[in-house]
């Protein structure tokens, strides 16, 4: 994947995809690779939300003890 | 020159007697009691403001010249115990703050003077409301001049966050408010990720607001951290908001370059604060709601984005087999058609060789019917003459047969059955058969003779 990337960066390439495929007939070989592109994104997306950072944690910690 | 008290008292002679300090303050207490023989309501601004362990309320009253801070009157005044329980409740009840310093107020006073305490206005009452419109007018004096320096909006104006993850919170340490808002980060249904950082801070009282604006300059030192600066109010009983009125504070939080959230109550009215920052909530379990529900709405979308592709994938390979499945029974379809006109073609040929093999079968059948007819027709002569011939064959072969020529005299031998034609390789001793017209004869060779 393209790192580093922001959520709002992986958010509106998933909407530019998304509209794409929705406005143009996209055969299989397309769709493919834009649905390989989105899965990534979405699971970069999926990851911001739900997986902790542990060295932010450790950050946060360490700004909070100071 | 020495004087004494008698010369001095001599000296005025003529004059009236004078006055103990105690006869003075007696005459100026009769004095102002006569005065004001009715009680008033005055205005005033709270200096100080201390209650004692006999439980009454001991104010300094000032008055200030304009906006600055030049006195231009100062008096005492005092809410005995038994007054103060009353208007202590129902004051606290209007305004959501206790009586305290900075705060101007409308009091109900008797002006009392004591000869040993001096002058003392004794409160008999007190008039929330003209301290809560006094706090409006203070809060849009600091919101237009906030709004004249063009600050007033621009918190207002950053983006919010899309994910409000990262948080820094400004709060009381102590506060039940605060690990209220935590733990319900923390465990959010949702499993949402969400960190926080406490910048502790004093939020009520005096120190309230440079505690903040201190806590607020320690999170800019870290700003890029942040997606977000919470700012909590503990809790507890007294909702005391004036802090979040200053505007020093509100300049700062206006100016900010983190959207702020403010969960410190607002009952009543909001506070400076509340009404400068990007959002304000009542409370912090609201503030939290908030933040996740943010997240939800991502989730959400990060699903529904998934979900459509999915659709559209799925749409895609049907599609595609929906072509290939018409590719195939196309083939199919031609492929038959193909075999039609093939089987056609055979069926074709099978027919004309039939008919031809039928012509053929005709015409054979044609010349066997020719030939059998020929037959017929010639049949009677062509038996007779071959039955002449058989008979003449027959008298031939009578004439031939050994029965005859045994009748003649000649004999047949044979040597082991066959008959014998040679003398050569006969060895003596054999056994010989001769067969003669009336039977048959054996014998042994005895001499050889070629």
């Amino acid at each position: 994947m393209k790192s580093p990337i922001s959520y709002q960066k992986a958010i509106e390439e998933l909407e530019s995809i998304l509209q794409f495929l929705e406005q143009n007939e996209a055969d299989v070989d397309q769709m493919t690779q834009k649905l390989k592109r989105a899965t990534e994104l979405i699971g970069f997306c999926r990851e911001k939300l739900h997986k902790t950072d542990l060295e932010l944690q450790a950050i946060f910690k360490e700004l909070e003890e100071k | 020159m020495k004087h004494n008290f008698s010369d001095f008292t001599q000296a005025e002679t003529g004059r009236a007697q004078p006055k103990t300090l105690y006869e003075l303050n007696n005459m100026l207490r009769r004095g102002i009691r006569d005065l004001f023989p009715e009680n008033l309501w005055v205005q005033a601004e709270i200096a100080e403001c201390k209650e004692n362990a006999s439980g009454h309320c001991y104010l300094e009253l000032v008055e200030k010249q304009g906006d600055s801070d030049y006195l231009r009157a100062r008096a005492k005044a005092v809410i005995w115990s038994n007054v103060w329980i009353f208007l202590r409740e129902a004051f606290t009840q209007q305004t959501g703050s206790q009586l305290q310093a900075g705060q101007k107020i409308l009091i109900l006073v008797k002006p009392d003077f004591h000869e040993l305490y001096g002058l003392s206005l004794v409160v008999l009452d007190i008039d929330p409301a003209y301290t809560v419109g006094e706090w409006a007018l203070r809060r849009r004096a600091v919101l237009s001049r906030l709004e004249q320096e063009g600050v007033l909006e621009l918190n207002k104006e950053l983006d919010w966050p899309r994910l409000p993850q990262r948080l820094a919170v400004i709060s009381s340490p102590t506060a039940a408010g605060l690990e209220d808002f935590r733990h319900q980060l923390q465990h959010n249904s949702g499993g949402f990720v969400i960190y926080t950082c406490l910048f502790p801070a004093l939020m009520q009282g005096a120190q309230a607001e440079s505690s903040i604006l201190e806590a607020l300059d320690r999170v800019l030192e870290h700003q890029e951290l942040f997606d977000l600066v919470v700012l909590i109010r503990g809790g507890g009983a007294t909702v005391d908001l004036s802090c979040f009125d200053g505007y020093e504070l509100a300049s700062a939080l206006a100016q900010f370059p983190l959207p702020l959230l403010s969960g410190i109550g607002h009952e009543r009215d909001r506070s400076v604060a509340d009404m400068v920052a990007h959002t304000s909530v009542k409370t912090p379990t609201a503030a939290a709601e908030l933040i996740l529900s943010c997240l939800e709405q991502e989730d959400r979308k990060i699903e529904d984005m998934a979900a459509s592709l999915l659709a559209m994938g799925q749409e895609t390979i049907s599609a595609g087999v929906r072509q290939l499945q018409f590719y195939k029974e196309r083939i199919v379809q031609l492929s038959s058609v193909q075999k039609n006109r093939g089987q056609l073609q055979i069926q074709k040929i099978e027919s004309e060789l039939r008919w031809a093999a039928r012509e053929r079968l005709q015409q054979r059948r044609h010349c066997l019917d020719a030939a059998v007819q020929t037959i017929g027709l010639l049949s009677p002569q062509i038996l007779a003459r071959q039955l002449q011939r058989l008979d003449v064959l027959k008298l031939k072969l009578e004439a031939y047969s050994p029965e005859l020529q045994l009748k003649r005299g000649f004999s047949i031998t044979l040597h082991q059955g066959r008959i014998l034609r040679s003398a050569e390789g006969l060895p003596p001793g054999s056994l010989l058969e001769t067969r003669l017209e009336d039977g048959r004869v054996f014998s042994k060779t005895i001499q050889k003779q070629t």
